[in-house]
């Protein structure tokens, strides 16, 4: 296999439309851990702690592979969309479902300022509006790479880092929804940071390594 | 702060660096490497992680439907000209058939090729309980398919517009209003007597054509005898609460048959009739509360020049128990014309328990104050006709309750007069307060289980969800049972008074807990 280049998912979208099941096999592989870390960001943004987020990234990644043939779009943007569509609307019936048989536990679990102030870390417009999506997507490998080392790093570690990284969040409020004090949590991202660094120079230096299935 | 720090790195300054990034800000990224050369090697890692956020968050790429770039394209051998509307799940569009030179309206799917495989299947669903359909007065199919991944089918073109946006400009007058709604339950029948239940009528699914016939469309939330289970289970927290019966509000899909769209069908009626729904909360939750407890306010209420037939067949449309609707859509339209003829209608009069009920649940404020102050009434009578003697005693506290019950349907009538008025529920609490505090000192009752009915005050007072009222109704309990103590003739023993003033205030503090708990259950929803 090849070095993961910037045509890579480009080229197995393709081949796998036409009907090439190994290069299916290998497109799916690659977004794996994507859509596992999709699934846990979407998760923690409807506080739906308590559902599993591999069955999630699980159920999503059965979806997309049983209606591979109805994706009519070329780009791998339109195909990293894809996907995210179907992890966000299957996010949206799990916490649908949740909400309707636990409303109690999902009461007792949010509370209104953790609501309020998370929305507010939204409605956060950036002073620049940074990469448009196409310059986003046409890199995706270096990001695949890194969806696959944070999937690998152990609970509490990932989940840090969701939540200052992927979610933004100021320590105060990742230590909240943690349940641990500011200074456990820095002291945990601190060591998460050094392990996920780790985890990225072996593969930056194993190039030849293909991607992780 | 205060925990050891043993890391090998200084991670306040990847902290910052780390909120630089965040904020875009390259200039402060460049100046903290520059001063802490050893952040160097943690920039990919920072970076790595932002890019991968940007790509989770960044919008999903442009829809081709949901942009009106399609307007003049072909699709297949159609050629889209407008939008017509857009649905929860599809947008309808004025397509031209090229082969055969006709008009058409194009459904789609708002998803696109987004689509996850559930939409796809109600979508489906739809279309092809939409084509067992062959009735003048309901939209037709004709054609169905996919093309280039989206899903589509095509329906007769009716020029016209749809009864919401006619009722916007005002009523029709009664006898059309009445014509009109018994062509759609005639058509509605049509659709039970294929095995379909519409589940989601209301005016905006009705399309008027130029002559003002109406035509039913909109299969959504339809379906057939064939219960596709994960079709249903989604449809239960659908559709439009104003227009919805109690049993489809409480997601009891089994319970949902003929008779829930013959209550949909009187809903239309009664805004047909009065100009509004029969129900309409502040929030989705609010309207929900009123279909399940409340009775809509009476039609002739709104309107007195509505002929009383007419209403009563309105409101037994809207009944909340199915039995007591009209057990098909054909019984209604059979009602209607017999009102249009100038016949006897077979909805008989209320009885008069139904009549109780009703006034109830119009009036609930005043209506159980009154069914409880008139068992108290009772139980006080009784004990005066066992015991003739006391009966000077009794007269005053007779007295007491009966103002008390006026005063009650005093401000329930004057809260109807202005309905968004506040005051009324402190009115109802403080005249509660007194006259309970008035009794009990009259009755020498202060040591004894009666004043029990301070709580009983508190919790009612929790039902017009409104934290500051019920903070005032228990301080005012307080005030009220500390007079009552003062005036007394009986010594109660202080621990006595003091234990059932944390009970007042306890009974406080737990309703104000399910206020709030219900209003964030409000929130939540959409």
């Amino acid at each position: 296999m090849a070095d993961p280049s910037p045509s890579q998912i480009a080229g197995w979208l393709e081949q796998a439309q036409l009907g090439d099941a190994a290069a299916r096999d290998q497109l799916f592989g690659a977004c794996r851990s994507f859509v596992a870390i999709t699934a846990r960001v979407h998760l923690q943004r409807r506080l739906q702690s308590k559902v599993d987020a591999s069955d999630l990234a699980q159920q999503s990644l059965l979806e997309a592979h049983r209606g591979f043939e109805r994706f009519a779009g070329q780009s791998p943007q339109e195909w990293f969309g894809w996907l995210k569509q179907i992890v966000v609307h299957n996010a949206a019936d799990v916490a649908k479902q949740y909400r309707g048989t636990a409303k109690r536990d999902a009461g007792r679990e949010i509370s209104l300022a953790a609501e309020s102030s998370n929305s507010a870390a939204w409605d956060h417009t950036p002073p620049d509006p940074g990469p448009s999506p196409s310059q986003v997507v046409a890199g995706m490998e270096q990001e695949l790479l890194m969806a696959a080392a944070i999937e690998q790093l152990p609970d509490d570690y990932r989940e840090v880092l969701i939540l200052r990284h992927l979610e933004r969040l100021p320590f105060q409020e990742v230590a909240e929804r943690m349940g641990r004090s500011r200074g456990a949590c820095q002291m945990l991202w601190a060591r998460a940071m050094e392990q996920l660094k780790g985890l990225m120079s072996q593969t930056s230096q194993a190039t030849r390594e293909p991607l992780p299935q | 702060m205060t925990e050891p720090r043993e890391l090998p790195f200084d991670a306040d300054h990847l902290d910052r660096y780390l909120e630089a990034v965040q904020a875009r800000d390259v200039a402060e990224q460049r100046r903290l490497i520059d001063a802490h050369p050893d952040l160097a090697e943690w920039s990919d890692c920072v970076q790595g992680l932002e890019q991968l956020a940007q790509v989770i968050e960044s919008p999903l790429p442009e829809m081709p439907l949901s942009e009106s770039a399609v307007i003049g394209q072909n699709f297949g051998k159609y050629e889209i000209l407008k939008e017509l509307g857009r649905g929860g799940m599809g947008i309808v569009y004025h397509a031209r058939q090229i082969d055969l030179g006709r008009d058409v309206a194009l459904k789609m799917m708002t998803a696109g090729i987004y689509a996850t495989e559930d939409q796809r299947r109600r979508f489906i669903s739809e279309a092809r309980l939409a084509a067992r359909i062959r009735h003048p007065r309901i939209i037709s199919i004709h054609d169905a398919g996919e093309l280039h991944g989206q899903l589509f089918f095509t329906m007769d073109l009716i020029a016209g517009e749809d009864l919401a946006s006619c009722l916007k400009a005002g009523c029709p007058p009664q006898r059309s209003a009445v014509e009109l709604l018994q062509t759609v339950a005639l058509s509605v029948q049509h659709l039970h007597e294929q095995g379909i239940l519409h589940r989601d009528l209301k005016p905006s699914n009705i399309l008027l054509d130029e002559a003002g016939d109406p035509h039913l469309m909109d299969f959504g939330l339809a379906h057939g005898d064939d219960r596709d289970t994960a079709a249903t289970a989604t449809g239960t927290v659908l559709g439009t609460p104003s227009y919805m019966p109690p049993e489809q509000a409480l997601g009891h899909i089994r319970d949902i048959d003929a008779r829930s769209d013959v209550y949909s069908l009187g809903a239309i009626l009664y805004e047909l009739l009065t100009g509004r729904p029969p129900f309409v909360g502040e929030s989705r939750v609010g309207t929900l509360l009123l279909v399940l407890e409340r009775e809509p306010v009476r039609p002739r209420l709104l309107d007195p020049s509505i002929p009383r037939d007419l209403e009563r067949i309105c409101l037994r449309c809207l009944e909340k128990e199915p039995d007591r609707r009209y057990p098909s859509a054909n019984a209604l339209a059979h009602d209607l014309s017999a009102w249009l003829a100038g016949e006897r209608i077979e909805t008989p009069e209320d009885g008069m328990l139904q009549r109780l009920q009703r006034t109830i649940r119009r009036y609930p404020a005043a209506g159980y104050r009154c069914a409880v102050l008139a068992s108290t009434m009772f139980f006080v009578i009784l004990r005066c006709l066992f015991r003739p003697d006391y009966g000077s005693y009794y007269l005053p506290v007779i007295l007491g309750l009966l103002s008390w019950t006026g005063l009650s349907v005093f401000w329930e009538w004057r809260g109807r007069r202005a309905p968004e008025d506040r005051w009324i529920g402190y009115a109802f609490a403080l005249t509660d307060v007194l006259l309970l505090t008035l009794l009990l000192v009259m009755t020498e009752n202060a040591e004894k289980a009666t004043v029990g009915a301070y709580l009983f005050l508190v919790s009612v007072s929790a039902l017009w969800l409104d934290v500051t009222l019920l903070r005032v109704t228990g301080l005012a309990s307080v005030v009220g049972y500390a007079s009552l103590l003062f005036l007394s003739a009986d010594e109660v023993p202080l621990h006595v008074a003091a234990i059932m003033g944390v009970l007042i205030l306890g009974t406080v503090a737990l309703s104000e807990f399910q206020v709030r708990r219900l209003k964030f259950g409000q929130r939540l929803q959409p």
